[in-house]
């Protein structure tokens, strides 16, 4: 695999990643990233945050990351219920990506302490509260179908409703980043539940992005497969299009390389 | 004599100033409350009004409030049970099996990680873990020359508190190390067999000659076997035998036991408390046999009912990252598929243990038939690492390890089937017909008599 030219990521057919025609505050879109726990999002997550503050994922592309002169939280914000803010820091840090130019929202500290026997519905609007009203800006919400488990007997359609629509149109762009490692013909009622939330998300997704690990098992050389479809909703808005593809890509020692399969 | 009430100041409030006789003490602004500075020798000492000191104090507790909570989470730099990995750097504290932190990576498990162990079958080995983990945990803490007193401390998330008297002790060494050491133990005692040097007649005969060259010193080297020593790096991993015990038992002081059964809140408070009230040292939380039938209500199986603990254990670890570490063990086969993953969702590391059918176990012992001692008990499957699977890279091995307990090590190595040589030289004898016909006839019977 050495030997195999890497190829840089585009997700639109402006050659983009994130297209600019997507934060502009006339539409409210999405983006599903799906993942399993051999092949975590998180790099791909700090890839689309660079992205988004450094106009390409240079990291990604293996050349000199500019410095990052803008102040502007509001251009991403960050929020996820597994990771910590340390976690993100640390890792954007890496980027040349300091706090300062991203906003964190962290759902995972006290979350469970602060938020259980409440009524959901007082959660799940205490929560979009915390996000900023600005449809300009790009929100990446890492695992909301945690809340199924959290929030007891919150189901997927609730959780649409009240929580991830309302937050699309808080936001020029939302992605989610869910972990979908479990059986879709699940026949327990969670199990459907959580079916129905992915489900959910790919019909209302521009682009769905999805993480897999090899068919064949693990290899040395690949980390696994990297396939970028279009999703449920229209993009008749945009006058590019979403560029299907599939990448082979190696995750190894905090860098991330991709090659056309 | 005077008498005066308890707890009247002595020379209080507005009353005279305590000095050297003869010495006229200087003036000074009057102090309201409080302990009277002595003068000695005449010099002014330099008198601060309590306000003032107060001022100065609260703005020395404003200026440093964000350094005394990092004192408060920090960890004893030279704490005997932590280490960098080799391959992050990231600090790290043992298993409590030698082999489990290699297969890891990291020679351990990285601090503010989390590790849960599932087990298929109706097999225990899980909780083996769960035991050397958390005796790992009391034997750093029971360090000598530890600069504090103390330098670990062990939650149990159980109903179990019979797990603090079911842990293993270290291990001393074979049969005849653990007689040597106890008969050097005995010798050592001041009693008037060993004074009047009755026992020993045989032994400073044998030692007139190795005193000169200090060989004698060796009994008193003997004595600390087992006892670990602050200066000594294998400090940082522990062997344990599993037939023996844990002595003393834990105390309060080591271990704190939470019942999983509370409702969450009260759960993951008593945790934190636990955690704020041993400051500066490791937190080993442990949750031994999750989600058994035998502990857990049916009620708890409902993923609203445990996820929320565990999200709010991963929150805690996550917290309190640079000093706590989070141990599960559960058994796969009680759990649907989704609860199994939500669980697994929620930790950074998972290996799976498979234990062995009968057909495998009986080919292990033909094979090994000399070596007893190399027999597998299972497999053992990494679903994630610590650290590096968060960030993205691909460590799922299956079928890559195999794993056997024994009296002293829990031991991982390299799995590959064995060539069983007794059906090979079967085939190979000349009475291999014979041997068929007498199949032939047995599968004959059976048939018939089914």
């Amino acid at each position: 695999m050495s030997n195999v030219q890497k190829q840089d990521l585009v997700l639109f057919s402006d050659s983009s990643v994130i297209s600019k025609e997507l934060c502009t505050g006339k539409s409210h879109d999405l983006i599903t990233i799906t993942s399993s726990p051999a092949t975590s999002s998180f790099w791909l997550l700090t890839t689309l945050v660079e992205t988004r503050l450094t106009g390409a994922p240079f990291s990604l592309n293996s050349t000199s990351v500019p410095v990052v002169t803008h102040k502007n939280m509001n251009l991403i914000t960050i929020a996820s219920f597994i990771h910590n803010a340390q976690y993100y820091t640390d890792a954007l840090n890496r980027l040349k990506l300091g706090p300062e130019s991203y906003k964190y929202i962290d759902l995972l500290t006290n979350f469970v302490i602060k938020n259980i026997g409440k009524p959901r519905a007082k959660v799940l609007s205490e929560l979009l509260e915390k996000f900023p009203q600005d449809s300009t800006s790009v929100v990446i919400l890492e695992q909301p179908e945690v809340l199924l488990t959290l929030l007891d007997g919150l189901t997927s359609d609730e959780l649409h409703r009240k929580f991830i629509m309302p937050l699309m149109q808080r936001c020029g762009l939302l992605i989610i980043s869910t972990n979908i490692n479990y059986s879709p013909n699940g026949q327990t009622k969670d199990a459907i539940e959580f079916s129905r939330f992915v489900a959910g998300c790919f019909y209302k997704s521009i682009a769905v992005l999805s993480l897999k690990p090899l068919d064949t098992g693990r290899a040395a050389d690949v980390t696994g497969s990297f396939r970028i479809t279009r999703g449920g909703a229209s993009n008749s808005h945009l006058s590019c299009h979403v560029v299907e593809n599939e990448y082979l890509y190696l995750n190894q020692k905090e860098n991330t390389k991709l090659f056309y399969r | 004599m005077s008498f005066r009430k308890r707890g009247e100041v002595i020379n209080g409030a507005n009353s005279g100033v305590r000095a050297v006789p003869g010495r006229t003490p200087v003036a000074r602004p009057t102090i309201p409350t409080g302990r009277t500075p002595t003068v000695i020798g005449g010099r002014n000492p330099v008198v601060h009004s309590p306000s003032t000191l107060a001022d100065r104090l609260d703005r020395v507790s404003i200026r440093n409030e964000g350094k005394k909570t990092d004192e408060r989470e920090s960890l004893d730099a030279n704490h005997p049970g932590v280490k960098p990995s080799p391959a992050t750097s990231h600090q790290t504290t043992s298993t409590g099996s030698f082999h489990l932190d290699k297969v890891l990576g990291h020679s351990g498990l990285p601090l503010g990680n989390s590790l849960l162990v599932e087990e298929q079958g109706t097999t225990d080995f899980g909780s083996i873990l769960c035991k050397l983990f958390s005796s790992q945990g009391i034997v750093h803490n029971r360090i000598e020359n530890s600069v504090t007193s103390g330098n670990t401390h062990l939650i149990v998330l159980s109903i179990n508190q019979g797990f603090a008297k079911e842990l293993p002790g270290v291990y001393k060494g074979s049969r005849k190390d653990i007689r040597k050491s106890k008969i050097a133990e005995e010798e050592a005692k001041v009693t008037v067999q060993n004074l009047t040097g009755k026992t020993n007649a045989a032994r400073s005969n044998d030692l007139k000659i190795a005193w000169r060259y200090g060989l004698g010193n060796e009994s008193s080297d003997k004595e600390g076997l087992g006892k670990p020593n602050l200066n000594d790096e294998n400090n940082y991993s522990h062997q344990f035998d599993i037939t023996t015990r844990l002595m003393p038992a834990p105390s309060a002081s080591e271990i704190t036991f939470i019942s999983p059964l509370q409702p969450v809140q009260v759960v993951l408070n008593q945790v934190e408390q636990a955690i704020k009230k041993q400051s500066g040292k490791i937190i080993r939380i442990v949750v031994p046999s999750l989600l058994h039938p035998a502990m857990y209500p049916p009620s708890m199986f409902n993923l609203a009912k445990i996820m929320p603990i565990l999200h709010g254990a991963r929150s805690i670890v996550k917290n309190y990252g640079s000093r706590c570490i989070l141990f599960a063990s559960v058994s796969s086969d009680l759990l649907d598929e989704l609860l199994l993953t939500q669980i697994e969702n929620t930790f950074d590391s998972v290996i799976n243990l498979e234990p062995f059918d009968q057909e495998m176990t009986q080919l292990l012992e033909r094979a090994y038939k000399s070596q007893p001692n190399k027999i597998q008990h299972g497999l053992l499957h990494i679903m994630k690492l610590p650290i590096f699977s968060e960030r993205g890279e691909m460590h799922v091995l299956k079928s890559s390890y195999a794993f056997k307990n024994g009296k002293r090590k829990f031991e991982i190595e390299e799995w590959g089937i064995p060539v069983d040589d007794i059906e090979d030289t079967e085939k190979d004898t000349p009475t291999h017909e014979h041997a068929g016909v007498e199949h032939k006839t047995d599968n004959t019977k059976v048939s018939v008599e089914f």
